[in-house]
Parts: C-alpha cells; structure tokens; sequence
C-alpha cells in the first residue's frame, strides 16, 4: 500500500474542494461575502459550493468505476461506459427530451441501469461473466442505443435537439443541495465499499482462475464489481451527462504513479478523480470566459493527449 | 459437453509426492481443477479431509488446497511481493497483513529462492523466475494439499530439480503434493507414486521405479520414448529418434 500516493490524493481533493469555488467568470467580491451580502453569498453557495461539489462526487465515481472495470475486464482500456451503461443513460435522457418527459436525470439513471440489466442478462449465457462476453455485449448494447438517439435526434425539434446535444457533451451545472445530499449518500458508500474489497480486486485483477484457488467466490465479487461500477457511472450520468476520459485516464495515471494495488488505487483514483473533474470544470468555466464550455470538453481536450503519454511512457518501459 | 475424465477412482495421502502424466489432453489439469474445487459439475465423489468437496466454503477449501494454475497471466504492475501476499487471502481478514502473514510471505520467498527479486516487477522477471513467484504464492497459502499444474513450466534443469526437491521436501514434512508433469525423468526422479492418465482414465498408479517398466508407460509413449538404463543400472526414459540416428 502507498500512503504517499493517497496522501498527495487527498490533498488534491481538498486543494481542489477549497479553490474551485473561487474560481468563475466573475471574481467573487470578498468583502461583501465577509460583510454577509445575501446575493454574494447565494452566487457562491448555491452556484459555485454546490457545482464544485457536483463535480468532486462525479469525478470520484467516474474513476472509481473506471477502476474496478479495468481490474475485472483486465483490460486497461475498459472505462465506466464499456457495459453500455452511459449510453442505455443517455436513451433514457433523450427519450424524456423527445416526449417532454420533466425528470431528465431519473430517465437516464432509468437507462442506464436497464441497459446494465440487459448486458448482464446477455453476457450471463455461456460462460458465465466472462470478460470477452461482457465487452461484446456491451458493445453491441451501446451501438443498438446509439443508432436509436441518431434517430431520435434527427426527429426532433430544434430546442429539443439543441438540448439533446448538450446534454451529450456532458458537463456540471448547480443542483439543490437536497439533491446533492441524495447524491453524496447513493455514491460515497459505493467508494468505501469497492475501498474495503480492494484485495478482492487485486486478485481478480490478475485472473479468475487465480483469485477463486486464492479463496475468492469470483463470481459474486465480479457480479458486485458489476453493480457497483455501474451504479455509480449511471447515477454520475445521469446529472452530467457522459463525461468522458476521467474513467480511464485517472486510474491508469494512477496506477503509474502509485502502482497496481488496489488499496492504493481504488481511494487515490477516486479522490484524484473528484479533483480533476473539478479543476477541469473550474477551468472550462473561467478559461473562455463569459463562455462556459462544458466540463466533457475539457476532460477530453486534456485526457486525449494524456492518455497517448501515459501509454506511450507504459510502452518504452519509462515507468 | 465432453466428459475429460471417466471412472477415476484413487487415494492420496499426506507425505507423498504424486506426479500426474499423461499426454496433452488426457485431463491431468482437468484433475488437478477438480481437487482445487474449480470444477464444480464433477459426478461422484471428491473428498478432501473426510469432507466432499461440494460442501467447502471457498474459502475454507483454499485453506486446505492450494493450486498453481497453468501459464496463464497477462500483463500485469504487481511486484513479486504482492503476488506472493495474494495467497495469503484465504487467511487474511482484510486490508493489512498481520505479522503471520508476513512470515508465511517471507518463509514461501525463501523457499522459492525468489527473496532476492521480492520488489521487482512480476513483469521484468524471466520465465523461470515468474514460475518460482506463483509457486511461491501457493506455498504462502500454508496448506496440506499443493495441486501444481507443471510447477517446473518455463524453468532451466537446475531450476527444475531445484523446484523439485522442494516439493519432495514438502511432501516429506507430512504434506501432499500433486503435479501434473511432462518430464517424465523429472517425476521419476523426484516423485514418490505417479499417475499415469490416458483415454479418460487411470491406466498405471503406482510405485515410480516401476513405471518404466510397464505395459502402460510403453503404451502411453512408445515408440517415440525408449527406456535406457544408465552405468548404476538406473533407468531413464529417451527419445527413440535420437538413438536411431
């Protein structure tokens, strides 16, 4: 276990939770939030807390998902959305775009988990829970659902099409903060619970046949990785959209900085992951200001060119 | 499905070292699966300590078997180390390793001649040396039953004896040992009682100095393995071409 690496994680989580809220289009006027202006203090708890906060929680599910399915797929390449997850979300949320459906996000999380249920239905035949069987059916499951929003896209009306489009780049807007206490208490479990069973992926990680002659009943810790990952990556998706790269590209910059162990990289991920989505967030909303360019944006504008290091670093043996 | 194994019936006792041979295909892994409760949809009876397999919690069964799996393990940032800490899992209650843990960890290192390589990469290591590293896992599970599937797989003949001895010494402490062998030298040099599998069944179980000599051995292997005898009267198994030529 390195402490080190979770220590800098927890750091960056803080740094990243104190700073972020300062950061926007507009400086916050100081003395007026000293001297306890309602209106300035309504700006930074209801917009700038509560966005923050928004992102610190979907980051950290994003990765923490983005973990655990690269330890079972053991496939470094695997991200929270492999399952179809993000896309049976994104169906949902078009859906309820389309038929004017109000609860946009309780539609996507709808989705999203019944695009899960499918794919493990799917891959459930045959060799039970096999890697290769859930790849493909996620793939399979995420083109079906993309073909039908091409669809439904090309059906719909311009402010709904408009919405649609937004909604698919991904990004963080304010929520209530009733909705982000449910929020906090549906995801945080989840990390300590997928923390907690970090030896249980170590083994996994390495090969089923590995961990069940090590003890581990392989099919109930995969079927729990499953669930977990996804309930995370679907409730995440369901308030922001499919904001890509954080799943894949934080535990793999993880893994190389604080090695493979999962009581290392299941925590250090999930709070590494909390602080870039949002600092990614605080700069897309600061950088071309007055503009606010979706947090999806910028996590692929830095994840992209991160990514192609990481692997070329992994490839040379620089690591 | 195809059945692998038909009407396999045996003992095993604890103190010996039982090499299982066969050709490819003749369900030696299939066997040693079994034993190591992978392969739940066996018919008959399996029983490990007075107890049917079936019956085991997983993690009660890797208290009493431990297995080696074949070469299958694809890229992977885990130090030896932490490879050799996955087989205490069976025993540990969580995240950290208690001071027994540790000794069992250090002790299986030692034993496997791979202290020297405990923090390097499992990835940097050579053939042989990974080996060592997932056969010092399985000792660190501290159990009475060690089903091996080839432990002396990608190993050099010093390597293999080396190995070999190890797992005599083992089985002479009151453990059993069973593996799955393709050098038939190997297992007549070092095991105490070998198996010999062949279409789907048992056809020698028994004493290794006689093997050579048996109707089964000739009829698993010749004419490809002729039997020789060295200077001490010794027998040993060669291939046939070579002594054509």
């Amino acid at each position: 276990m390195n402490l080190r690496t979770i220590g800098l994680a927890i750091v960056c989580a803080l740094l990243a939770l104190l700073l972020s809220p300062w950061l926007g289009p507009e400086p916050l006027n100081t003395q007026a939030l000293l001297h306890c202006d309602p209106a300035e203090w309504n700006i930074f708890l209801e917009l700038r807390v509560s966005r923050t906060i928004l992102a610190l929680l979907a980051g950290g599910s994003l990765a923490a998902a983005g973990t655990v399915f690269q330890a079972l797929l053991r496939n470094s390449l695997a991200t929270p959305y492999t399952l179809g997850v993000s896309s049976g979300a994104a169906l949902g949320a078009v859906l309820a775009i389309c038929f004017r459906i109000p609860a946009i996000s309780l539609c996507a999380l709808a989705g999203g988990l019944a695009v899960l249920l499918l794919v493990l239905r799917l891959a459930g035949r045959g060799a039970p829970f096999s890697a290769h069987a859930l790849i493909l059916a996620g793939v399979s499951v995420t083109s079906v659902c993309g073909a039908l929003i091409t669809v439904l896209h090309s059906y719909a009306g311009f402010s709904q099409s408009f919405s649609i489009t937004s909604w698919l780049i991904g990004g963080i807007d304010a929520l209530s903060f009733t909705t982000l206490a449910w929020f906090t208490v549906a995801v945080v479990p989840v990390w300590v619970l997928l923390a907690w069973y970090a030896p249980a992926w170590n083994l996994l990680s390495f090969g089923d046949t590995w961990a069940e002659a090590r003890g581990l009943p392989v099919k109930k810790f995969s079927v729990l990785g499953y669930l977990a990952g996804s309930w995370l990556a679907a409730l995440t998706v369901s308030f922001t959209g499919p904001i890509g790269f954080i799943g894949l590209l934080v535990p793999h910059f993880v893994r190389e900085a604080g090695g493979p162990d999962h009581r290392t990289l299941i925590p250090s991920a999930t709070l590494f992951g909390a602080a870039f989505l949002a600092v990614c967030d605080a700069l897309g909303r600061t950088v071309m200001s007055p503009s606010d360019i979706p947090a999806g944006v910028i996590t692929a504008i830095i994840g992209g060119p991160g990514l192609v290091w990481i692997l070329s670093r992994e490839q040379k043996g620089a690591v | 499905m195809r059945r692998a194994l038909t009407g396999v019936t045996f003992d095993l006792h604890a103190g010996e070292f039982v090499a299982l041979l066969g050709l490819n295909g003749a369900g030696k892994s299939t066997l040693l699966e079994t034993l190591a409760g992978l392969l739940a949809g066996y018919g008959g009876s399996c029983i490990v300590q007075e107890k049917e397999l079936r019956d085991y919690a997983r993690r009660d069964l890797s208290r009493q078997v431990s297995f080696l799996p074949q070469w299958q393990f694809g890229p992977t940032g885990f130090s030896v180390r932490q490879i050799v800490a996955m087989g205490r899992y069976p025993h540990s209650a969580g995240w950290t390793e208690s001071p027994e843990d540790q000794r069992a960890i250090n002790a299986a290192l030692e034993a496997c001649q791979c202290a020297h390589v405990a923090d390097r990469g499992f990835q940097t290591l050579s053939g042989g040396e990974r080996q060592r590293a997932l056969l010092a896992s399985a000792l660190a599970q501290e159990t009475k039953i060690l089903a091996l599937d080839e432990p002396s797989a990608h190993a050099d003949p010093p390597l293999q004896a080396s190995l070999f001895s190890l797992l005599r010494d083992r089985a002479s402490q009151g453990n059993l040992c069973i593996a799955a062998v393709h050098d038939i030298n190997l297992a007549v040099a070092f095991a105490t009682r070998v198996v010999l599998l062949h279409g789907g069944g048992v056809i020698y179980d028994g004493k290794v100095d006689e093997l050579l000599a048996s109707k089964a051995f000739a009829a698993v292997f010749g004419p490809q393995i002729t039997v020789l005898q060295d200077t001490a009267g010794r027998s040993f198994a060669a291939y046939s071409q070579r002594l054509q030529a």
